[in-house]
């Protein structure tokens, strides 16, 4: 038998095969497009292009060719070092690899080329990580790696109906599942992110910040983004209640408010708040903060002690050792009464009656008749508060922009504002009038969700309130907004801006369905960042004690993953075999088999096209010393598969044949 | 029964010289009970070798030469009156024959070659309404110039499907052509001939072929290459059903010259690039043969 090796044609991709390509790739590179430098989107957009060029006439595709590709490559680069100043960086790495790839786009001559690219395609799945790994991000890189594996099975079944190729290639990835399971479980957790590319400085996270100005926490609440979410182990308080401290603010500087200095200083000493006795329950959270690229971590008024990894300043704020950039865990009880003060120092009490020398003397004019009338703090700060109930005041999101002295404008012109303009204001009326008062920034309620036992809390539930010193008490918490907008404390942000115009759609507060959807959502959201991103190396190591693998170490964990990736195509071969047993069984079949590799081990290798007798005949010629036996041997196996009656007593012989059959190098 | 085909083949020889495996094929073709069209340029012995086909297998033989002008009842016959002025008799036509040689069969108009065409499907012909049934066995054997020659109408695909194998002559090896070229005139020789079979040894063999076992991988196999000539973009159409039927009767055949009790892949593969040659063109111009891939692209189960 003369048998030709076919040569494989060098480019087989049908228009199907380049036109799913071609959306494989749009949609894996789509989460990039957008934060990449605009001149290489557009770059992207005319490899594209091209692509569909070729897909539409097709009929001699022309290649741009080196002398093109080179160029366009030293552009790319060019475009990436200007806007990342290195390449050695996480997005102008995750830049790089886009432009590769369409560079790579340009010369698809073979197939090999198109399997590169789909190759790289994957790869890029895999950075869209980089940014986060919410369930959202996780559907989209499973849905993508289906499509860039339907390219792959749909060039190598032409034949098939789209249908069939989907099916597969779904199963496919599905079946991947269970081994990303146990990997997920397995894989060792690096407690600082060792593979980390250095992250873009430029890569902000909206948030509550360490200062405030009219207009920074308005624009906060259209962010509907969570910050953090809180499960009580204890009953939780009522949401009138929930205030979620965050940075405290001193230093008062034209129309912003900033935090003390050596505020980020958590290492430093005197900044931590003394520990004391407590009488009475707190409220035990367990918080699982968003990254927020600051240290500030959040907790109910009052945290008892710092968190792991926290600590606790004299502002009675939790500040991060680290910057948080990944989403983090922790338990802090807090007290909703204060504690016994430690009197304020010469200079917390400088700071907090500070005011700056000029501006806004309509106010500062009120708050001195008020000094003057008034002994007693207490009063002065009830005679602040009903000025705010007792004038035409409105809360609102969009308040009319001011110039020049905002805060006598907002108290006796405008009367409408947000939170920062109420808490700014009255901290400045009050220290005016000789009360020290500091103003505090965080969150106030969240929503409650009853599906998970847990409150989220998004940027939307930012506030500011007021802190004022009475002698007798120490801080007391005083929200000038809830005596305007008594709905804000009470029932959320949502409903105190039920009337106003400006409100972002985010706030709505929909129907009960739309509103039990949202619950829905939040709360597989929260599963999701509780169970497989907080799953950390102690969660690990305690997940495989439970199951009685007691204290598995770093060592253990790695020579698991390696058994496992070993066992694994034995336990799919074994799974799959099932499917197939009636050829694996074919006991004549395992007989030639084995005759075959005998002589293979001889050096005659069976060709897959080739059947018992001309491989028989073939073997027997370039082994002449055994061609006899080998024919015999060939012969009957034939007979054995190939006709009816074949003995047991033949099979019997057939196999002792074999049995004794040492074939050796004729050389 | 062997030893039957066997001297079949050799008488055969005597006279047919150097061309045993066009003769081994030609053998297999009759006893799966299909036709063969040979294509080759004029003059290699297409005609004799269908004459001593007929004579070595004890058959009768009647040649039909294909003209432009030729007429459907000059192949089926016509009924004529037979004198007595009472009615008409049927003057049967060359068809009426064991062996029929339609020579140079694409130099006919198509509707003469379909007359014909029709006779092999059916192995009977209907003339004037009525049936009459073609004698058994009924072989056809058609021969064709190369159809880039002047002055013929090449066979359509649906007919060229009828045939079971299409083989070539090839010009004789240069030790075969020097015997013929000394040697007596082969017309001659083949007159004076001996039928080496007994009457009814070839119905046997042909109902051996027909019990031939046929094992599942071996079914395995054939699906396998059928299903490969049918995947898109590779052939204009795949192989047909028929196509299959033909591969698998030849592949009997082929196993029973073999002296095998079972069809092996070397049994058809050795009829695959005859079976499916006629049958099969790429949709790319490529030099390789269309049947010849298919034994390199199919692996053997």
């Amino acid at each position: 038998m003369n048998i030709a090796p076919t040569i494989a044609p060098a480019f087989s991709c049908s228009r199907r095969v380049m036109a799913w390509a071609w959306v494989a790739l749009v949609f894996s590179l789509a989460p990039h497009l957008l934060s990449m430098p605009p001149g290489l989107s557009v770059g992207c957009l005319m490899a594209g292009c091209y692509w569909l060029w070729r897909l539409s006439g097709g009929r001699t595709p022309w290649f741009p060719g080196l002398i093109v590709q080179l160029p366009l490559l030293g552009i790319a680069l060019s475009i990436i070092l200007a806007e990342h100043e290195t390449l050695f960086e996480q997005e102008a790495s995750i830049a790089f690899l886009v432009s590769l790839i369409f560079l790579k786009m340009l010369e698809l001559r073979r197939d090999r080329d198109l399997y590169v690219i789909i190759l790289l395609g994957y790869f890029l799945l895999g950075t869209l990580f980089f940014d986060g790994q919410s369930l959202f991000q996780t559907f989209y890189a499973m849905a993508v790696a289906v499509l860039l594996t339907l390219v792959l099975i749909l060039h190598q079944r032409p034949g098939a109906s789209l249908n069939v190729c989907w099916r597969q290639a779904g199963t496919l990835v599905l079946q991947a599942l269970p081994l990303t399971v146990i990997l997920f479980l397995l894989i060792p957790r690096l407690n600082g992110a060792l593979w980390r590319l250095p992250q873009s400085t430029s890569l902000a996270v909206t948030g509550l910040s360490e200062s405030m100005q009219p207009g920074s926490i308005s624009g906060l609440v259209r962010s509907n983004k969570v910050a953090f979410r809180v499960e009580f182990l204890t009953s939780p308080p009522e949401t009138a209640r929930m205030y979620w401290r965050g940075p405290v603010l001193w230093r008062l500087e034209g129309e912003t408010w900033h935090v003390r200095s050596g505020f980020r200083d958590v290492t430093g000493s005197g900044t931590s708040w003394p520990h004391r006795e407590t009488k009475g329950p707190g409220w035990v959270q367990q918080v699982t903060l968003e990254p927020n690229s600051l240290k500030l971590m959040f907790a109910l008024e009052f945290p008892e002690l710092p968190p792991e990894g926290g600590v606790l300043n004299r502002d009675r704020q939790i500040l991060s050792l680290k910057e948080i950039h990944s989403p983090r865990r922790y338990t802090v009880v807090s007290h909703p009464d204060p504690f016994n003060p430690e009197p304020l120092t010469d200079r917390e009490a400088q700071w907090a009656l500070a005011l700056p020398d000029t501006g806004n003397p309509r106010a500062r004019e009120l708050a001195a008749t008020w000094k003057n009338q008034m002994a007693d703090p207490a009063a002065i700060i009830q005679a602040g508060l009903d000025f705010f109930a007792d004038h035409p005041f409105v809360y609102t999101l969009s308040p009319p922009q001011l110039l020049h002295d905002r805060i006598d404008g907002f108290l006796f012109e405008t009367r409408k504002g947000f939170c920062e303009h109420y808490a700014g204001a009255f901290a400045f009326l009050m220290r005016r009038a000789g009360v020290a008062a500091r103003v505090i920034t965080g969150f106030q309620g969240g929503m409650v969700n009853d599906l998970g036992n847990h409150v989220t809390v998004r940027n939307a539930d930012a506030h500011a309130w007021v802190e004022v010193w009475l002698p007798e008490r120490g801080w007391v918490r005083i929200d000038p907004t809830a005596v305007v907008a008594p709905a804000r404390v009470a029932e959320g942000i949502g409903e105190a801006l039920a009337l106003d115009p400006d409100r972002p759609p985010s706030l709505n507060p929909g129907n009960g369905f739309l509103r039990r959807w949202l619950q829905i959502w939040d709360w597989v959201d929260y599963g999701w960042n509780d169970l497989i991103i907080g799953f950390d190396s102690q969660r690990q190591i305690a997940w495989w004690t439970a199951l009685g693998w007691v204290q598995p170490e770093y060592g253990d964990l790695v020579i698991a993953v390696i058994v496992v990736a070993l066992l694994f195509p034995w336990i799919l071969s074994v799974v799959v075999g099932i499917n197939f047993s009636s050829v694996r069984r074919d006991p004549a079949l395992m007989t030639y088999l084995k005759f075959c590799r005998k002589l293979a081990k001889a050096g005659v290798i069976r060709d897959s096209r080739e059947g018992a007798l001309a491989f028989g005949e073939r073997a027997g010629s370039q082994l002449p010393h055994h061609r006899r036996e080998i024919l015999l041997i060939a012969r009957a196996c034939a007979r054995w598969r190939y006709e009816k009656s074949f003995s047991s007593r033949e099979i019997r012989a057939l196999k002792r044949r074999i049995r004794d059959f040492r074939p050796r190098h004729s050389q | 029964m062997r030893h039957l085909s066997s001297s079949v083949i050799e008488a055969a020889e005597t006279i047919i010289l150097g061309k045993r495996s066009q003769l081994r094929l030609a053998l297999c073709c009759l006893l799966a009970r299909g036709h063969l069209l040979i294509e080759d340029v004029p003059g290699v012995g297409k005609t004799l070798f269908s004459q001593v086909l007929a004579r070595v297998l004890g058959l009768t033989f009647q040649r039909i030469q294909f003209t432009s002008d030729l007429m459907p009842a000059d192949i089926l016959g016509f009924s004529m009156p037979d004198g007595s002025g009472h009615g008409f008799r049927f003057h049967p036509g060359p068809v009426f024959s064991h062996v029929v040689l339609a020579d140079e069969i694409n130099r006919a108009t198509p509707k003469a070659q379909s007359a014909l065409l029709e006779a092999m499907e059916e192995r009977q012909v209907t003339i004037e309404g009525e049936s009459r049934q073609l004698p058994e066995p009924f072989f056809v054997i058609a021969t064709q110039n190369p159809v880039t020659h002047v002055g013929t109408f090449s066979l359509p695909e649906s007919q060229m499907d009828r045939f079971m194998m299409r083989i070539h002559m090839g010009y004789p090896d240069p030790v075969a052509e020097r015997r013929l070229l000394l040697g007596g005139d082969r017309r001659t020789l083949m007159n004076s001939m001996v039928c080496p079979l007994e009457a009814g040894s070839l119905g046997a063999m042909m109902a051996a072929v027909d019990h031939m076992h046929v094992a599942d991988p071996l079914m395995d196999y054939l699906q396998a290459i059928l299903a490969h000539t049918r995947t898109p973009n590779r052939f204009v159409t795949g192989l047909s059903p028929r196509a299959g039927l033909a591969l698998l009767a030849a592949a009997k055949a082929h196993a029973f010259l073999e002296g095998r009790r079972g069809v092996t892949p070397e049994d058809l593969q050795a009829v695959l690039i005859p079976v499916t040659g006629h049958r099969l063109a790429f949709q790319s111009d490529d030099a390789l043969d269309p049947g010849r891939s298919l034994l390199t692209a199919v692996a053997v189960p």
